[in-house]
């Protein structure tokens, strides 16, 4: 799963808009003209205000973003399994390092044989460069962000190289198949063992790895290189990949440019001389920059200009929305010592998405499109429905009802206070003093027109309750850093709550089964929701292939509101120029990129 | 160290005999105040920034909007009955933001240039009236802090701190001193040689009197212009940092945010989201601009018929 940094399109309802066409097929016409050549160089466009800024494909909470992972780290280092084949969310065994896993032992032992790839320095990925991930992983694990107690790497009994190619995983129990291969297998990326198995730039390579100790020093060096993001483009450690591109140049801002992996060993193999991804401070400054020549050969429409999609198409774009396979959501700190007492309350968190207009917001910011999100899985296959006895539509009478139901003096436009404290089921609750107000600091990322329309609204909605929202904006790597979990009665935990914009997509664990997002002690929960009987849930969902399990999780957490749930949008209505052939318009949901794939027109 | 000017005690009795000395000097207000007023153009913004300000702050008073909760079902309808300026992007009247907006700037405008140029004088006085090592230490400041880029220094201040109207007037205002401290010490290494001040000092008068009573007055005619222009470039500085993000968050306004949101519908042809901000921008500045030549015309004159 991937924080997702989205820029809040045109999404699910696009029938009124551009985007209908898109949806009916017609959004691969015109299309490249010209004939495909080799060679040239193809321009992509950061989201706005969004930029990569960790290579080290073992991703922090705080570096967990789409940016860095599906956009910047993929394109170099590949996972044992590529997710996402055309739009949906399956994984592609011609992308994938691994052929497909064999399990045994009443599914608590699987084998996985690895195919044929090369380092770029020649050398074959073979099973020590999956060790070598999992032993950093398994001896750093409470830094990583996709860490979550009980899985992966602590449900690993043993891991068995029975050669280069093949390994085993004992496991400690039986796990679902397709479970274990979406968000646990698919998650492992090989790394070069024999060139970043070191503690420090002039120490020799060894095995240091294989002890806890050293490895921690391993991986205290390879994230020191990673956050010294002025050696990019220059530093040898990143100049050894599996995957198609290598990273050339990197500036502050984001700016990055690829080359070709010329020893790349899989199946498709980069065209262009040079791909390069633009940085972008506003959504308004891209569509400036698109509008103003060729310099951006794949961006996007923010979504108040759909109105300019002829104006792009006459310049020689195809439109294409992008949707992504996730969830959208506004975070809340359970740990912040001022604000975690009232976010505990779940009649607060029932009351706080009562106030959400999910509907105005699809009908106002997202321009009549987009659609109400009840919970933490899109409507799908996975879940096809939820149970509306669980679920919190907008209700602003029902959210003053539950907080004066428990002793606070409900004043609109105002801010409500506790009058009742106490633990009783009409009192306020723990921790909450006689004369609390009912106000939060909202911090949420700039440079996104939709998000900062939502965010006033919200404010303005929660005020029918009395409910202060305090709203600041940053920058999105501000938002992210800022967004890191803090540990309960963490003194040094300032932020309440947090939209980076555009929730989560579930990338590398497609499975949407929350345990890394909801699930106690998760690496990605930022927020700090831990309930006994969600992580019951949770668990079932993981460890059983019941087809019940996974809506029993979703609605279970639509209720419990561990975060506001907001509603689903597209990540980018796409501006693809005709120039450039090769991309899929039925865009990755994951939001991974191959340029790999594409070809400058002549 | 050197001080080239050291004190020596004051009196009672030498301290009238300054105040009659600098009673002496010619201040002459009525005069700049004619020359003033038979400026046209000075007179055109002071009635420019007169308009707006009754506009902004009376305005509500007498054209009364919603502008805390937010109507998404109102989003940028065009300017037409109810809403003279159309609604922005989530439904707020234009009009009556406008006036709000324009509260916001003109505060933050006029308290950033009260903190610049108080900051500036005393600076630039305590620099020019000591001179030596000390003029030079606190001018080398001068000169390092101006070397850089004061956008990048908001940029970062506004993402260090909560925006709010009183942190962007001290940001603004912290930022903007340097250059009445430049212009003041100018001035008054011209004045401390001059023989009032030389007089008080002869009759013991210590330097923070001299100082306060006896230059910055005489420099403030110089002050009064340059103010007019910080607020100017206060106003302008705000529209900068709020089309960057950074500006105090909603549901305020200013002028500048309004402008920056604006921007995002260039090409949907929602022009009453861009004019009117931008107009008002541009006739509150041109009226500060034409208030600072005004008084700098009015002073000079002064300063030349004093001659």
């Amino acid at each position: 799963m991937l924080r997702l940094r989205t820029l809040p399109l045109v999404a699910a309802a696009t029938a009124a808009l551009v985007v209908a066409t898109a949806c009916t097929g017609q959004h691969a016409k015109p299309g490249p003209v010209g004939t495909p050549s080799e060679g040239g160089t193809a321009t992509f466009a950061e989201s706005a205000g969004s930029k990569p800024d960790y290579i080290f494909p073992m991703m922090t909470p705080i570096h967990q973003s789409i940016a860095n992972i599906e956009q910047f780290n993929r394109l170099s280092y590949r996972s044992l399994y590529w997710i996402g084949k055309d739009d949906q969310p399956v994984i592609d065994p011609s992308l994938s390092l691994a052929k497909d896993a064999v399990y045994s032992k009443g599914d608590t032992s699987v084998s996985v044989t690895l195919n044929d790839y090369n380092w770029s320095d020649g050398k074959p990925v073979t099973t020590r460069d999956v060790e070598f991930w999992i032993n950093l992983f398994r001896a750093n694990k409470s830094a990583a962000a996709g860490y979550i107690p009980g899985e992966f790497p602590d449900n690993i009994k043993k891991f068995t190289a029975v050669n280069d190619k093949t390994f085993t995983l004992d496991l400690t129990g039986a796990y679902s198949p397709q479970w274990f291969n979406y968000n646990e297998l698919a998650q492992i990326a090989p790394i070069p063992q024999h060139v970043w198995d070191k503690t420090s730039a002039t120490s020799a390579i060894g095995n240091f790895d294989r002890s806890d100790t050293t490895a921690k020093q391993v991986y205290k060096f390879l994230d020191s290189q990673a956050t010294n993001t002025s050696t990019y483009g220059k530093n040898p450690l990143w100049q050894t990949v599996d995957g198609p591109w290598i990273l050339s140049e990197y500036r502050a801002d984001g700016y990055s440019v690829f080359i070709p992996n010329k020893a790349y060993s899989g199946p498709n193999k980069p065209h262009l001389d040079k791909f390069i991804e633009q940085p972008f401070t506003s959504e308004s400054t891209e569509l400036n920059v698109i509008r103003s020549g060729k310099t951006i050969d794949y961006g996007y429409l923010p979504v108040q200009e759909v109105s300019q999609q002829n104006t792009l198409k006459n310049a020689g774009y195809t439109i294409a929305p992008w949707k992504s396979w996730g969830t959208n959501f506004t975070v809340l700190n359970f740990n912040q010592p001022t604000a975690g007492p009232l976010i505990k309350q779940l009649y607060i968190r029932q009351a706080m998405q009562s106030l959400v207009n999910q509907q105005a917001y699809v009908n106002g910011p997202l321009r009549g499109t987009g659609s109400v999100n009840a919970g933490p899985v899109e409507i799908s296959n996975f879940v096809t429905s939820y149970d509306s006895n669980m679920t919190l539509p907008y209700n602003p009478q029902k959210a003053t009802a539950l907080l004066t139901a428990h002793g606070w003096t409900v004043t609109p436009n105002g801010t409500t206070t506790c009058a009742s404290p106490g633990t009783g089921a009409s009192q306020c609750g723990a921790g909450i003093a006689a004369g609390t107000k009912l106000q939060f600091n909202l911090e949420y990322s700039s440079g996104v027109v939709t998000l900062d329309q939502e965010m006033q609204a919200m404010k303005s909605d929660f005020s029918a309750a009395g409910i202060s929202l305090n709203l600041n904006q940053a920058p999105f790597n501000t938002v992210l850093a800022d967004a890191a979990p803090c540990k309960p009665g963490a003194s040094k935990c300032t932020w309440q709550i947090i939209n980076w914009g555009g929730g989560w997509i579930y990338g590398i664990n497609p499975y949407p089964s929350g345990d890394q997002l909801f699930q106690s002690g998760a690496g990605s929960n930022y927020g700090g929701f831990s309930n006994p009987k969600s992580d019951a849930l949770i668990s079932a969902a993981v460890h059983t292939a019941d087809p019940a399990a996974l809506p029993a999780v979703a609605n279970d957490l639509a209720n419990q509101v561990p975060v506001l749930w907001m509603p689903a949008e597209l990540y980018r209505i796409s501006a693809v120029s005709n120039r450039l052939a090769g991309v899929n318009t039925k865009q990755s949901p994951i939001l991974s990129l191959t340029p790999e794939d594409w070809q400058i027109t002549k | 160290m050197s001080i080239d000017l050291p004190d020596v005690a004051d009196t009672t009795g030498q301290a009238a005999a300054e105040d009659r000395q600098a009673a002496v000097e010619p201040k002459q207000p009525s005069m700049v105040l004619r020359r003033f007023l038979e400026n046209k153009l000075a007179i055109l913004g002071l009635l420019l920034f007169l308009a707006m300000a009754v506009f902004c702050f009376l305005g509500p008073l007498v054209y009364h909007t919603d502008q805390i909760h937010t109507r998404l079902s109102e989003q940028t309808l065009p300017p037409g009955p109810g809403h003279p300026l159309g609604t922005d992007q989530v439904g707020y009247d234009e009009l009556g933001r406008l006036m709000v907006g324009g509260q916001t700037s003109i505060e933050i405008a006029l308290g950033a240039a009260l903190v610049a140029v108080v900051l500036g004088v005393v600076w630039g006085t305590v620099a020019g009236y000591f001179g030596g090592v000390i003029d030079s230490f606190m001018m080398r400041i001068v000169d390092s802090v101006m070397s850089i880029p004061a956008l990048f220094l908001l940029m970062f201040l506004a993402t260090m701190f909560r925006p709010s109207v009183l942190m962007l007037i001290l940001v603004l205002g912290l930022l903007a001193w340097l250059a009445p401290a430049r212009l003041v010490r100018g001035e008054t290494l011209s004045l401390r040689s001059r023989e009032y001040v030389q007089a008080v000092r002869v009759m013991g008068g210590r330097a923070p009197r001299i100082i306060f009573r006896h230059l910055v007055p005489n420099v403030l005619g110089t002050i009064v212009v340059n103010a007019t222009f910080q607020v100017a470039d206060a106003i302008l500085a705000i529209a900068a940092i709020s089309f960057l993000g950074l500006g105090i968050p909603p549901p305020a306004a200013n002028w500048g945010g309004m402008l920056s949101d604006g921007l995002n519908y260039t090409y949907s042809g929602f022009w009453w989201l861009i004019y009117p901000s931008g107009i008002a921008i541009i006739i509150t500045v041109l009226s500060f601009n034409l208030i600072g030549d005004g008084l700098r015309d009015a002073v000079g004159l002064r300063a030349h018929r004093r001659l």
